[in-house]
């Protein structure tokens, strides 16, 4: 017959970032140990809390699996003496496998006749299997940072508390950490210690079990969203606004809670001139508080607190929270009064004593590479308009690194900048550039992750390009460079937001330009240190990212592998070859050209150097001429669409059958070696007229 | 009307609840420290095997948070609640939540949030794990599992529990500068350490010689290992404590550079390594005898 299982591991407060990963892991994890187990199962659920993660198995089967299995021994030549009596290796064999010799059989293999011992490995009962997958899925967890709490000094987490095992209503005995399973959760923490009793691995009564606890425990994280948004709504709703639920806050809130509760308050008025970023990093960041706001998006001065638990003494609660952010804002306050007292200007000297990185100078000398790398992008792009708006954006986009609310709260930077920038821009006798440099400023460091918005001005993109350039050649000369799993200054995210930026803007500006560029901007002081190693470092780097890149794209990066030169053409023109290469790719008249193309490789690689171009004089056979005339009228691929490199890939087509013919007529290393030259610069012709896209057509 | 318990009775009733749970009720240590961590009690405590329940209040000197008593919420010297468990009892945080309730805060009533937060001192080369706890979104206790202290993996493990006494008290008074407390009925918190305030800020900021300072750095250094080599572990670590005192006067002078700061911390950081050594040896030296 079928039953559930139920595994809860009661935790102390596990912190929020470990919840998600930790049930991703278990439910992983009880796959694999049933399928190790021949267990067979409908399906494996996993939920739970910060204190309590749940692993629920719907559907066990009562015994696992028989197993038959054959197990290959030594050759068959060694079954039986020529007396005709089992030979030691035999019989040893067949009592290592729990048989009798006569047991054995002998079976051919792709290595000749091998003994073999056919075991029958009998199911066994679930209970008793499920001590140890219990205790195996509960060591088995890993988290992103461990600790050591009691004597057996079992690496988790948090301190592991209780346990519960259940199949169907029979406990299940195991230990781990000192802690022996038995049928009792808890309730919150700070209500009481009364164990409650579960009864039965039964999904639907261990969710109401805890739900009707007081207070309630949601223990399904659906659930506890569903409960968080609606009650932050409603504060708001009751204040004729509405909350700005924040996805990463509420992520957090449900990881933090087991019954999250909403708590409002008032904001002082005080607080609403600080830049708007500024209050609601206080608010989120710091305090966990979601903002409200009106229907247009405007901050309103009220906070909702969300607190875990009960909803008495909501009052006194509301003042501890208020006190808190006020405090908090106060010092906001304080800290953004100072910075505008001293202003980017003041601030600029101050990065001349700010170390960037040990060996490549201070945040001043960054600032001037940046200046300098913006600038001639800028003008290689054709926008010589955006040239005063780069050179002040560039030279102050670090300055708000030496202000006050940025060493206070770094996850600002930039926007801080870009803010006090405005500020400068608004005053009269401000050039008229300086507005838009200021939004340059607040997104120079877009995008803030892999998956968000590119910065929303040309200015911007440029600039975030060239920051970013210019700290991966920092740490790649002062060998700083990502290997394997680390990267503890995340460059990778760094190259990535490069790729996008040259991709997504469809910038006719290629790799190689742009390291000459970064390069030159590096000469005055470091011109010394810049190898070629170091450029080609670079570029295989930013080559992986655009590998990854491609591929969120939905193309297949293998193919980047087969462009000649990707590096000395605009990314956008990388992908739409590439896109076209997909299409070709799989056509099967491409494969015979594939192959022809293929053998064109194949010979010239062994030929060693070798012309250009042939002598047509020289031609003897007709398939030669042949070859040639149709090497000689295939359009030239010009333009850099991808229709436009699909219809040169149609094109090479014209290719299939004379080469076919010239390799079946024509012998190519003949003795006569200013024939065989001839011949071989005749198919180095071809193979650059088949590459013409910048593919390689043999290797595709 | 009169909210919350007077800040001496607030001591007085944390003494009372970690003598029930059988803590030994320590004094102040009579040396000037940056934290309650520093405390030999709490230093020495956590190395060896043999169980430690202590409980003291912790007066901490942090030279450049002083304000000349002139901020609400800053403190040049302040107090810390320190309770240390070892082995940490399978219910520490209920026991934890209960001692809130004996100061009068009913987590039933409150939201105790615990927020991760791994706390670690460079200087100690200590570390653990654990959470800040927050009431109703503040800050009041720092709770952590000791990991390392002075580079030893540690096992048995050590339960920190640090109250903030002042940000407490503050609650529970519902002031909102910490100079407003009550101590007593009739004595604020003002009449014992405004002036204190305001003579040690002038002090750390303006008037500490710093040459002096850097020559009793040299001195403390010199004289601890000197007393490491003799097994004399206490009065080495002493010196331990008064160097990191001197640093931190430095640093409130504004006398440290960043490449000196940091040899400074790896030079405490070797003295509290030799001092933790030379007890270790020593306690091992005592059970072989045995």
């Amino acid at each position: 017959m079928l039953q559930n299982a139920l595994l809860e591991i009661g935790t102390e407060h596990l912190p929020a970032r470990f919840m998600a990963p930790a049930l991703a892991q278990l439910k992983t994890l009880a796959q694999t140990l049933l399928a190790e187990k021949r267990l067979a199962y409908e399906s494996v659920e996993t939920f739970g809390t910060y204190r309590r993660l749940v692993v629920f198995i719907h559907g066990l089967a009562a015994k696992s699996a028989d197993e038959k299995k054959e197990i290959k021994g030594p050759p068959a030549k060694l079954l039986k003496t020529p007396e005709g009596n089992f030979t030691p290796q035999s019989a040893g064999f067949a009592q290592k496998n729990g048989l009798k010799p006569q047991q054995l059989v002998v079976q051919e293999t792709d290595k000749g006749p091998f003994i073999f011992a056919r075991v029958h490995i009998a199911g066994e009962k679930a209970e008793k299997l499920l001590p140890e997958i219990f205790t195996r899925l509960v060591t088995g967890l890993e988290f992103a940072k461990n600790m050591v709490w009691e004597e057996s000094g079992l690496r988790y987490g948090r301190p592991i508390r209780t346990l519960i095992g259940l199949y169907g209503t029979k406990a299940i005995s195991f230990s781990v950490a000192g802690v022996k399973s038995g049928r009792y959760t808890r309730p919150m923490l700070s209500y009481g210690k009364k164990p409650i009793k579960v009864e039965r691995a039964d999904k639907d009564y261990y969710v109401n079990l805890l739900k009707s606890q007081m207070p309630p425990i949601l223990v399904l994280p659906q659930e506890r969203r569903e409960a968080l948004i609606k009650s932050v709504s409603n504060e708001a709703a009751v204040r004729g606004y509405r909350a700005d639920l924040d996805e990463g806050l509420i992520q957090e809130t449900v990881a933090f809670t087991e019954h999250p509760v909403a708590v409002g308050g008032h904001m002082d008025l005080k607080a609403l001139t600080l830049p708007r970023e500024l209050i609601t990093t206080v608010l989120k960041q710091q305090l966990k508080m979601f903002p409200v706001v009106d229907k247009q998006g405007h901050l309103q001065p009220y906070f909702i607190a969300v607190r875990d638990g009960s909803s008495a003494n909501q009052t006194e609660v509301s003042n501890g929270f208020k006190k808190v952010m006020s405090a908090r804002l106060s010092d906001a306050v304080f800290f953004f009064e100072n910075d505008k007292k001293e202003g980017l200007s003041t601030f600029h000297q101050k990065l001349q004593n700010i170390q960037f990185l040990e060996g490549v100078g201070t945040l001043a000398d960054k600032a001037q590479r940046v200046e300098k790398l913006a600038v001639a992008v800028c003008a290689k792009l054709g926008r010589a308009d955006l040239q005063e708006t780069l050179t002040y954006a560039a030279r102050h986009c670090y300055d708000d690194l030496a202000s006050q609310v940025v060493y206070e709260f770094p996850e600002l930077q930039g926007y801080m900048g870009g803010q006090y920038a405005a500020l400068e821009a608004a005053r009269p006798g401000a050039a008229p550039y300086q507005a838009a440099a200021a939004k340059a400023m607040e997104e120079c460091y877009w995008p803030l992750s892999s998956s968000s918005s590119l910065p929303t001005t040309e200015a911007g993109n440029i600039l975030s390009l060239a920051g970013k350039l210019d700290t991966l050649a920092g740490n790649f000369l002062i060998g700083q460079i990502p290997t394997g799993s680390e990267d503890p200054f995340a460059l990778r995210r760094q190259a990535f937001a490069v790729v996008r930026i040259l991709l997504e803007n469809k910038w006719s500006l290629s790799v190689a330009d742009l390291l000459e560029l970064l390069r030159e901007a590096y000469a005055a002081q470091y011109g010394a240190k810049w190898t070629e190693t170091l450029t080609q470092q670079l570029t295989d780097f930013l080559r992986q990212r655009l590998a990854v890149v491609l591929e969120q794209r939905g193309h297949a990066p293998a193919l980047l592998g087969a462009l000649y030169l990707w590096d000395r053409q605009p990314l956008c023109q990388v992908e739409n070859l590439i896109a076209a290469l997909e299409h070709v790719q799989s056509a099967p008249e491409f494969a015979a050209l594939r192959e022809s193309a293929k053998r064109v490789q194949n010979i010239l690689q062994k030929a060693g150097k070798v012309a250009p171009r042939p002598d047509e004089k020289l031609f003897e056979l007709p398939a030669e001429r042949n070859l040639y005339r149709v090497a000689c009228n295939v359009p030239v691929c010009t333009a850099r669409s991808t229709e436009q490199y699909l219809q040169a890939l149609k094109n090479l087509h014209v290719f299939k059958e004379p080469l076919e013919v010239f390799f079946k007529d024509v012998m190519v290393n003949v003795p006569d070696e200013k024939l065989r030259q001839n011949r071989l610069a005749l198919l180095a012709f071809v193979r650059a007229q088949l590459n013409q896209t910048g593919a390689d057509v043999s290797a595709l | 009307m009169k909210h919350g318990m007077n800040f001496q009775d607030l001591i007085a009733a944390l003494n009372h609840y970690w003598t029930k749970q059988g803590c030994v009720l320590a004094q102040p240590y009579d040396l000037e420290k940056g934290a309650g961590t520093y405390n030999p009690e709490t230093f020495f405590g956590s190395l060896t095997k043999k169980p430690v329940n202590r409980a003291y209040v912790e007066p901490c000197r942090r030279p450049a948070d002083g304000r000349y008593g002139e901020n609400p919420n800053r403190l040049g010297k302040y107090y810390q609640y320190q309770v240390i468990m070892k082995p940490a009892p399978a219910n520490i945080q209920t026991i934890y939540l209960n001692s809130l309730k004996a100061i009068g805060l009913d987590p039933k009533e409150h939201d105790v949030r615990w927020i991760e937060d791994d706390w670690q001192s460079p200087t100690l080369g200590a570390s653990g794990v654990g959470w800040e706890i927050w009431l109703d979104g503040m800050e009041i206790t720092q709770f952590t599992y000791f990991q390392n202290m002075a580079g030893y993996a540690l096992n048995p493990i050590t339960a920190e529990i640090t109250y903030g006494l002042e940000r407490i008290a503050m609650y529970c008074q519902k002031v909102d500068n910490v100079f407003d407390l009550r101590w007593n009925d009739t004595v604020t918190y003002r009449d014992v350490h405004l002036e204190q305030e305001k003579q040690f800020s002038h002090y750390y900021f303006e008037e500490t010689n710093v040459d002096h300072l850097r020559r009793y750095i040299k001195e403390c250094e010199e004289e601890c290992y000197a007393l490491c080599k003799k097994g004399l572990y206490l009065p080495a670590y002493d010196n331990t404590m008064k160097l990191s005192q001197y640093f931190n006067m430095l640093e409130a002078r504004g006398a440290i550079s960043v490449q000196d700061r940091t040899n400074n911390i790896t030079k405490i950081r070797n003295l509290a390594k030799a001092c933790a050594k030379a007890y270790v040896e020593s306690v091992e030296k005592k059970e072989e005898v045995k």
